[in-house]
């Protein structure tokens, strides 16, 4: 179950974090998410059934959306998911860099315009990997709605880069 | 998987800082009962402070047994009880219900009736009103031809009448064996047939 639980972090450890600061909002309130998510899971010493990665993104799922309740959303502006998006990213483009970069800055913001059940989708399905029935495990949601959620999302990012080149 | 899910997949995630894989990792390399949370303690607690229903409980059992063992031998004295021949009772009510009449006979005898007997005492004829004797059932021994008598039975003025009638003497204190139980005299007692 350890060995099980650290291979796991190794492995997923940026997603996990992502999913995390997807929902809170907050690098270092995703961090407290994902420590107490591992504190959770470390005390646990029956290993579950079904995926067990599903499993780790449920705890830091859960873990997080605690942690954005005793928070209640303190900050206004919200941090992004992305390292090519925000100010940063933003000025870079301006001062005349590539223009790969700047299609980046503009899809990482037109992902950050989606609804957050949308963008934790898109973070476990693109970046984590998961299948679609992993993460209706993680949502507590049906596989079919995850899977349309999923479409629909991307079909709406393509419009917007559209609207957007 | 589409060109925009595979831009999408170029993206680079924000990194946690070094310090959560400290955390981390500090937790995965621990002994599972450093990390137990407040929860899990409150939970144990509360699992630990939870009242076992007194059924399954050993102390439960014995209250059971002594509530059967009670009842059953309440039953029981009942059964015995109802079945006992009556004694204290009915004597009781044999005795009050022999009571001398007043009518004395011409020879000085008192005649007394006592259901299905009947029996004439050789005493005196006066100040015998009220006055009792004992039955046949609680005699000592009728051969012996006196016999001592109850104090409720027989009052100190009856029986100095009926010693005197006996003994043709005069009655005095002194003639007497003070009885401290009857407070009256012994010979008092004494009843000739």
């Amino acid at each position: 179950m350890r060995a099980e639980l650290e291979q796991t972090y190794r492995q997923h450890r940026q997603t996990l974090f992502s999913l995390a600061l997807t929902i809170t909002g907050c690098s270092g309130l995703a961090e407290d998410a994902v420590h107490e998510a591992f504190v959770r899971l470390c005390q646990r010493t029956d290993r579950p059934a079904g995926s067990f990665p599903a499993y780790v993104y449920s705890s830091v799922r859960n873990a997080a959306v605690d942690c954005r309740r005793r928070q209640q959303r303190q900050k206004s502006v919200l941090e992004s998911v992305f390292a090519e998006s925000g100010s940063g990213l933003v000025a870079e483009a301006a001062n005349g860099l590539s223009d790969p970069a700047e299609q980046r800055a503009q899809l990482a913001s037109a992902i950050e315009t989606l609804d957050e059940s949308a963008r934790q989708i898109i973070v476990m399905k693109i970046f984590g990997d998961l299948t679609f029935d992993e993460i209706a495990e993680v949502l507590e949601t049906p596989s079919a709605t995850v899977a349309t959620r999923y479409r629909r999302s991307i079909l709406k990012l393509e419009e917007i880069l559209r609207r957007n080149p | 998987m589409s060109d925009l899910e595979t831009q999408i997949r170029t993206l680079k995630l924000r990194s946690p800082g070094n310090g959560l894989d400290i955390r981390v990792d500090a937790i995965l390399k621990s002994e599972p009962a450093i990390f137990r949370s407040n929860e899990v303690i409150a939970a144990s607690a509360s699992e630990s402070d939870t009242v076992r229903p007194l059924h399954a409980s050993r102390r439960g059992f014995v209250l059971t047994s002594s509530w059967w063992i009670a009842a059953a031998a309440m039953m029981a004295g009942i059964f015995i009880g109802s079945n006992m021949p009556p004694s204290r009772s009915q004597l009781t009510d044999n005795a009050s219900s022999r009571v001398v009449t007043p009518a004395t006979q011409d020879n000085g005898s008192v005649e007394i009736q006592d259901g299905a007997h009947r029996e004439n005492l050789s005493v005196g004829s006066s100040n015998l009103a009220g006055m009792t004797v004992p039955g046949p059932s609680n005699r000592p021994d009728s051969s012996v031809g006196s016999q001592i008598v109850e104090s409720s039975w027989l009052s100190p003025t009856a029986a100095t009448v009926v010693w005197e009638q006996q003994t043709g003497q005069i009655f005095t204190v002194v003639n007497h064996v003070n009885d401290g139980r009857f407070n009256m005299c012994r010979e008092c007692h004494r009843v000739v047939r």
